[in-house]
């Protein structure tokens, strides 16, 4: 790599005046460098913020029974949020009773007693509140790109809503105009909502998402109705969820069915990312009777696995489940042009391919809340018969 | 001699002037459309303003544009120093493996720590932060760590690269294996943003930066010696083992700083100090650094304000624009160089 010869503007009378006090000069300017160095090193220090969190005894208590990202004290009073995979590790405690600070810790957030102004930064928890009736609390919601819901795209054109982030970051200002007075999250912006709550609002993550049961899911309306002061409302719409739910279960194992076999996703450039043992779409698969082939560990999420892998496991599969977003429906042709040995798979000759387009249904706006729907869905195509009365709507066998 | 002085007096008047015009701007213009009169009457602190405005101009417009002035200005004399260091016109923070460095880090908080908010517990809010300024320093330790057994600029520079790509293709693997959620955070993180400081970073954000400035001010003599040439430099009693130690800490530092906070800036490291060479037709490091702290601070400011443009709601991101206009300038900077010498 050759350097190219920079014009050169020192003269040589500069030079002899180099020569001459460089010595000094030279001397005091790395001195002078080197002592501010080491006092911004020692700056740094002073000012670092290293929280130290304690460890917080739990609320006795809880009403909450399959979510495990969260707690709520029997009062009401008090909410926690927790990592689902480690209930140990405590995120924050929201309280609206200002002497309830017998928990001291760094954790603590203050919520206002009645909250009428709230950013909603996911889909999923419109739906929440649009079903405990609080659709005219939220000020801001995320991207609609993908929003079903009309009353929200019309409060956007009527300018009421802020539609606060588009493709991806959020907005800050646009935040900011809101005046919130909470604002809901999920993990992927902690590092952007850190200048929120700087400023001392509220910000709650909600992690539903990452509960491994389809009940839950649904149960975090709990967590909304005691933000809201209207828990008995949470609770009875919660208790009607499980109830069905928890009906359809029982029905699935009294029936004795056999169980068939399942499997789900597709390749992407060689790797299939499939759910693990322990995940949301295996659990689900059991409860609906089904015997899911990729279910001998004990991972929550999912993994990459090697095309050939999947193939050689799943080849006599008995169902096949697809999600896959797009404008149009997908077809049998489309499956096949994405890669020519999907045709190989048994579920594909049979066409027992079960599908969902969250394009065109809102799975994760009001599908998070009707897990008897998506349970009900599975039960009428894995087992025929079952529920016969029962129209097929988030999930639906390819024709 | 004189016409140069007086070409030197009216650019640094040109460019206080635009850095002032730049500022204001920054100020009144964004993504939520507030009316002039408006912003005077929250400047001056008059009472009954809107809240939420207040709240933009001065929680969120003020500290975003300091932060884009102390930004764009740091990364600029980081790309000055590296130049003038290496004699080679693309040297850079990102050509050295410290903004792949701080990525890294980040990358390691995000995409490899399962529970994201898990870190926040043990590193309080600025886990993100902490971590690329590690990542950032791991790099610029080990390049010094070479620049004392490397005699060689060129193979510094090599080396450097290759610290960057091996470290790049460490992010491409933890990628790889990480759920949706998390890959979004770490692509939002590397769009840029000068948002992300605020008031309550502004202490340790600004006090680092003014620190890093001023010595690097200090070193505008030994600068320019080293532009002489590594023999020139060492027969006149510039040291430079110590030298080359002083000026990748400091280039290093100040490029880990600003990528920790407001994350990957592509493009004002190298661009700026081609510009202000262009428009003081100088290298004397006395007259450039501090032009090149004025330009790099007008150029981030720049890149701020059309990102935010009203009607673009939510903000596009600064290191594309970063990118966008500042090819385009280098461009034309070497096509206009080649014209005046041929």
């Amino acid at each position: 790599m050759k350097s190219v010869p920079l014009q050169l503007l020192v003269d040589p009378l500069s030079v002899t005046i180099f020569k001459a006090q460089h010595k000094d000069m030279q001397q005091s300017s790395f001195n002078n460098s080197v002592v501010v160095l080491v006092v911004l090193f020692l700056f740094m220090g002073c000012t670092s913020d290293i929280d130290k969190s304690k460890k917080i005894t739990q609320p006795v208590n809880d009403v909450v029974k399959y979510a495990r990202g969260f707690v709520i004290s029997s009062d009401k009073n008090c909410i926690i949020t927790r990592n689902p995979s480690d209930t140990s590790q405590i995120y924050s405690i929201y309280s609206s009773a200002s002497e309830s600070v017998t928990l001291q810790n760094n954790n603590y957030i203050q919520i206002p007693h009645s909250i009428n102004r709230s950013v909603c930064l996911s889909s999923t928890h419109i739906a929440f509140l649009t079903a405990l009736g609080l659709k005219d609390r939220i000020v801001g919601v995320p991207d609609t790109t993908y929003l079903f819901d009309i009353q929200i795209k019309q409060a956007i054109k009527n300018g009421t809503i802020n539609m606060v982030s588009k493709g991806g970051g959020i907005d800050q200002e646009v935040l900011l105009e809101t005046n919130p007075e909470i604002i809901f999250a999920d993990l992927s912006m902690k590092n952007e909502l850190r200048f929120f709550e700087d400023m001392g609002i509220p910000v709650v993550y909600v992690e539903e998402y990452n509960e491994t049961t389809p009940l839950g899911r649904a149960e975090w309306i709990r967590l909304f109705g005691a933000f809201f002061n209207v828990s008995k409302k949470a609770d009875s719409i919660f208790n009607s969820i499980s109830t069905k739910y928890n009906a359809i279960v029982s029905l699935v194992a009294l029936s004795n069915a056999p169980k068939p076999t399942i499997f789900g996703g597709m390749e992407y450039q060689g790797v299939w990312y499939v759910s693990g043992g322990a995940s949301y779409i295996a659990n689900l698969y059991q409860d609906a009777g089904a015997e899911y082939l990729f279910a001998d560990n004990t991972f929550t999420g999912s993994r990459p696995l090697d095309f050939e892998v999947v193939y050689d496991k799943a080849m006599d599969a008995d169902y096949w489940r697809i999600m896959q977003g797009s404008s149009k429906n997908l077809t049998f042709s489309a499956i096949e042009q994405w890669n020519r040995h999907y045709v190989d798979f048994e579920a594909f000759k049979n066409h027992a391919i079960i599908v969902c387009n969250p394009s065109k249904v809102p799975y994760f706006e009001k599908g998070t809340l009707e897990p008897e729907v998506v349970l009900a869905d599975f039960v009428s195509i894995l087992h025929p018969g079952l529920l016969p009365d029962h129209n097929t709507v988030y999930y639906h066998l390819l024709k | 001699m004189k016409r140069e002085k007086k070409r030197t007096f009216w650019v640094f008047t040109g460019l206080i002037l635009l850095t002032l015009v730049l500022f204001t701007i920054s100020i009144f213009v964004g993504s939520v459309n507030i009316p002039i009169a408006g912003v005077f009457d929250i400047l001056s602190g008059q009472e009954g303003a809107r809240f939420s405005w207040e709240n933009i101009i001065m929680n969120s417009r003020l500290p975003m544009t300091i932060t884009a002035l102390l930004a764009g200005s740091s990364l600029a004399v980081s790309g000055l120093l590296m130049q003038t260091m290496f004699r080679n016109p693309l040297a850079g923070p990102s050509v050295l493996g410290v903004s792949s460095g701080a990525s890294l880090g980040v990358a390691v908080v995000i995409l490899l720590a399962g529970g994201f908010l898990g870190q926040y517990a043990f590193f309080g809010n600025l886990s993100i932060i902490m971590a690329a300024l590690l990542g950032a320093g791991g790099v610029i330790l080990l390049l010094l760590f070479l620049a004392s057994r490397v005699g060689n600029n060129v193979v510094l520079l090599i080396i450097g690269l290759m610290i960057g790509y091996a470290v790049s293709s460490m992010v491409n693997i933890l990628q790889y294996f990480s759920v949706d959620e998390d890959l979004h955070a770490y692509v939002i993180w590397g769009m840029g943003s000068f948002s992300q400081v605020g008031w309550n970073n502004m202490r340790l954000f600004g006090a680092t930066l003014l620190v890093t400035l001023i010595s690097s001010v200090l070193l505008m003599k030994p600068l320019n010696m080293m532009l002489l040439g590594d023999n020139y430099a060492r027969n006149l009693g510039l040291n430079m083992k110590r030298s080359r130690v002083v000026v990748i800490s400091l280039a290093g530092i100040m490029a880990a700083v600003v990528t920790a906070f407001c994350g990957p800036i592509a493009f004002v490291g190298i661009a700026v100090p081609h510009i202000a060479r262009n428009l003081f037709q100088s290298n004397d490091h006395k007259v450039i650094l501090p032009g090149v702290i004025l330009s790099g601070a007008s150029f981030a400011v720049l890149c701020s304000i059309i990102s935010r443009l009203p009607g673009v709601q939510g903000a596009l991101p600064v290191n594309a624009i970063s990118s966008l206009i500042g090819a385009p300038i280098v461009i034309w900077v070497i096509i206009r160089k080649r014209k005046r010498n041929s």
